[in-house]
């Protein structure tokens, strides 16, 4: 039973796939349709890497190899405390280590740069043991005094870097070459997490304090991939670190990496970027659009890698002082009345989940009981439309003369625009006249914070559930994130206290119960999940993913 | 012709100036805060983190202010750093600037090429066959749109034929595609108009003398018809080469190639306001230089234009 237990949990972990696991599941005496549910159950249909051979990995060693990677976004600096893109933070994922490492669907924490770690009683201290053979690619050694040095450059304005600090930050202090000590005035649960997930990496201090403009152009990190070259618009070149010895034990092996260099060329056109995948021009691309997903998926050369993302799904925002939104029977009928399989199965042809709560499934503290609430019901709807005093007239409702009319303001060019029409036609099925406008960012933020909408569009990159604070805490409303203009001192308090409480399951059920309060309130309509979407050439395999779904090219080979 | 050319580039400047203010204003007029746009990966965001990012773009003083700051600094050869890369704006517009240039010219080259062919023998033959059949050809270049048109060459020329690499610049068969792309509308245009030009000049009464003369029909054409025909054509070149430039942004993303016009909508998009101000800015510069020498051309391609 427990070798069945341990099997799942590696197949979970994505470190096996799928074959893998039949075949071994098979052996171990798990049944044809157990073993059918379980994989079908899997939240993705990631290839995972399995754990090679020593020989294979000799012979792959060999093979190594150009990994031509077409990417959709340029970056706008490769600093990785100035760079506000994710299109950056995915190079930087395999250029910069983090001190412990953590992969999604995974609960652990690995350890990375850092050996151990220990958080004291009170929770505002984290003491970190670091490795003490870790060199930056310039030379420079890895140590304590590295790690402060990375926060220093932070707190001072003068190197005008965008990353904020964690929250409650106080100091970092040397204990001795290799201890250091993060220490906070108030406690900030998250941080663990976060550093897993390649925030606040650190960097060399003395290139960073004499070469700012390298800093911006390559960046030395600790990773398995040195940055070689980066011409803005066009391609980032990276190289093999031949020193690299101290990867996390999740990829199953040490030493450098396979791959010999990552060509990471930058092509916006999405057109263009199959059109070099089906050439050979490319091994691989991220970011197709559901229609290349046939396309490709149909290739017999191909494959296709979707990977669910962590965070906050493509939600829509209910404002919560703005009639007719400011009722809450209102905003439960327009809950009930959106159909997510329309969106999901026919605009996204099936390439996309739906999602249920304010949190992706994947995310640390989930609760799945959000997946019970506001199932697709036209009925539930008008019963609760009826209840709130909006009578039917005809198409549309109305209440004291006037008619129930809401104002979507869609984000542009966000791939919400196909689905706010489909939303709009479900909810005119139930009376609700849903006016619709596109507004481009940034200039769209102002208005959301100004509350002019009914509905907007949002979604979060995060890695803890933190990210819900941003999303639905009373103090994001006009200066943040919360567009729903939502208040619920409950809320507010479990979110507060997210922050502060050191035992991770309590920690996990504070953000449980808050789940479910929103859920009840309905400020927001999950719609569906996102995903970071790969299509490349069959051969490739050993992508892993950190937990904010930037692709690992550690195990990454060519299979050519 | 010294005096007239003194005269044209002292009112180039305050071309240049109002292009400059016009811009300026239109970046900071639209609302919108670019500081919240910038911090919207983090995970948490303080009001006192977009102050500090707000006081780090300047955004702190007053307009008039921001501007005379910024003019000066453009007196002295610095064009600001870009927000985003923290680098000198003139810096990173001079590293895109060949592979720009190198597409504005061959398909300059190319549209004059197609154009005055396809216009020529139209008007020799006009009412024709095949005058109707180029001009048809024109009608559709000028139809297509670029981004369309380079989608298709990529998909016919490199994924099914697999003749050409598809991104990136450098070596003629990376240029050849974008060049077509880019110059198609502009040969329609000139070839309609080298057609109504060498019309009209072929009625005129001094090619009936040339012929009477016995010279030969080719040399009437290209020595003394074309010649003059060609005034128009030069004035629409300097006039379109604006649009080529504005249609580089397009070919140069659907292309992935390095240029002016791709740095210019990542900065845009990013509201990195630095940065489109100098791509403006050594825009209009180069329009208005490239209208310069057109109007200075005239005197080589007709010496009865004196300038005074």
């Amino acid at each position: 039973m427990l070798r069945q237990t341990e099997l799942v949990t590696e197949f979970k972990s994505g470190r096996i796939n799928r074959r893998e696991f039949a075949k071994r599941a098979m052996a171990l005496g798990l049944s044809g349709p157990v073993i059918t549910s379980i994989i079908l159950a899997s939240p993705s249909m990631a290839t995972a890497a399995p754990a090679p051979a020593s020989s294979t990995v000799a012979r792959l060693q060999e093979g190594g190899g150009t990994f031509v990677f077409g990417a959709w976004q340029t970056p706008d600096t490769m600093d990785p405390q100035k760079t506000g893109l994710a299109a950056t933070g995915r190079i930087l994922a395999n250029v910069f280590d983090p001190l412990l490492w953590r992969f999604p669907g995974d609960e652990k924490f690995y350890p990375g740069l850092a050996e151990s770690w220990d958080i004291s009683a009170d929770g505002l201290t984290y003491t970190f043991k670091l490795r003490q053979d870790v060199k930056f690619h310039n030379g420079e050694p890895f140590n304590a005094a590295a790690v402060k040095a990375t926060f220093d450059r932070e707190a001072d304005p003068a190197n005008s870097t965008l990353e904020t600090l964690p929250r409650g930050f106080d100091r970092a202090d040397v204990i001795d070459d290799f201890t250091v000590n993060i220490v906070f005035s108030s406690p900030y649960a998250p941080f663990l997490i976060l550093l897993a997930a390649n925030t606040w990496v650190t960097l060399p201090p003395q290139y960073a304090k004499d070469n700012v403009e390298g800093m911006s152009l390559t960046p030395p990190g600790t990773g398995p991939f040195v940055v070689k070259e980066y011409v803005a618009g066009s391609h980032v070149a990276l190289e093999r670190n031949p020193d690299y010895n101290w990867a996390p034990s999740y990829f199953g092996r040490q030493g450098p990496a396979l791959l010999e260099k990552i060509d990471w060329r930058i092509i916006e056109e999405s057109g263009t970027r199959a059109a070099t995948l089906e050439a050979g021009e490319t091994h691989m691309i991220e970011e197709i659009v559901p229609a290349q997903f046939e396309t490709f998926s149909s290739n017999p050369d191909l494959q296709v890698i979707l990977q669910d993302a962590i965070g906050c799904p493509r939600t829509v925002h209910l404002n919560c002082t703005k009639a007719p939104t400011d009722d809450k029977l209102v905003r439960q009928a327009m809950s009930y009345a959106v159909d997510k399989s329309i969106i999901t199965d026919v605009i996204f042809k099936k390439t996309v989940m739906p999602a249920y709560g304010p949190l992706e499934k994947l995310t640390p503290g989930y609760n799945p009981e959000v997946e019970s609430y506001y199932a697709f019901s036209p009925d539930k709807a008008n019963e609760l439309l009826d209840q709130a005093g909006w009578v039917k007239d005809g198409d549309t409702r109305t209440k004291d003369g006037q008619e129930l009319k809401a104002l979507f303001i869609v984000i542009a060019k966000d791939n919400f625009d196909e689905p706010a029409q489909v939303i709009q036609s479900q909810f005119k099925d139930v009376g609700i006249t849903l006016e619709l406008t596109t507004e481009a960012e940034p200039t769209v933020f102002n208005t959301y914070n100004r509350g002019d909408q009914n509905l907007a569009n949002i979604f979060w990159w995060g890695a803890d559930p933190e990210s819900l604070y941003s999303l639905y805490h009373s103090s994001q409303i006009e200066q943040g994130f919360n567009w729903a203009h939502y208040t619920n001192p409950d809320v507010d308090a479990l979110l507060e206290q997210g922050y502060i409480e050191s035992d991770d399951a309590k920690r996990m059920d504070l953000y449980k119960q808050a789940q479910i309060l929103i859920m009840e309130d309905a400020p927001c309509i999950p719609v569906w999940g996102k995903r970071a979407t790969l299509a490349g050439k069959k051969s490739i395999s050993g992508i892993n993913w950190n937990p904010r779904v930037y692709p690992l090219h550690y195990n990454t080979t060519l299979g050519e | 012709m010294t005096e007239y050319f003194i005269k044209r580039l002292i009112l180039a400047v305050p071309v240049l100036f109002g292009v400059s203010v016009a811009v300026f204003l239109m970046m900071h007029l639209i609302p919108g805060d670019p500081a919240l746009a910038m911090l919207r990966g983090q995970p948490t965001v303080t009001p006192a983190d977009i102050d500090r990012v707000r006081h780090q773009m300047g955004l702190d003083d007053p307009l008039p202010i921001q501007y005379l700051k910024y003019i000066g600094r453009v007196f002295q050869g610095d064009f600001g750093e870009s927000v985003k890369a923290h680098r000198p704006v003139l810096t990173m517009i001079q590293e895109q600037a060949w592979p720009t240039i190198q597409l504005a010219l061959a398909a300059m080259v190319l549209a004059v090429a197609i154009g005055v062919t396809l216009g020529t023998i139209s008007a020799l033959r006009q009412n024709t066959w095949v005058d109707t059949l180029s001009m048809v050809l024109a009608l559709f270049g000028v139809s297509m749109p670029s981004f369309w048109l380079g989608l298709i060459l990529i998909y016919v020329f490199s994924v099914r034929l697999e003749w050409l690499p598809i991104t990136g610049q450098g070596g003629w068969k990376r240029l050849i595609m974008p060049a077509v792309a880019l110059g198609l509308d502009f040969s329609a245009v000139t070839a309609r108009l080298v057609r109504a030009s060498l019309l009209e000049v072929l009625r005129q009464d001094y090619i009936l003398a040339a012929r009477a003369k016995g010279l030969r029909g080719r040399t009437v054409v290209t020595r003394h018809a074309l010649r003059n025909a060609l005034i128009s054509v030069v004035t629409i070149i300097g006039l379109q080469f604006g649009f080529l430039l504005s249609g580089a942004v397009v070919i140069e993303t659907v292309f992935a190639r390095q240029g002016i016009g791709r740095l210019a909508i990542t900065a845009i998009l990013a509201k990195d306001f630095p940065l489109v101000q100098g791509i403006v800015l050594v825009s209009a510069v180069v329009y208005v230089a490239i209208n310069l020498l057109v109007d200075l051309s005239y005197s080589f391609l007709d010496p009865r234009i004196h300038y005074r």
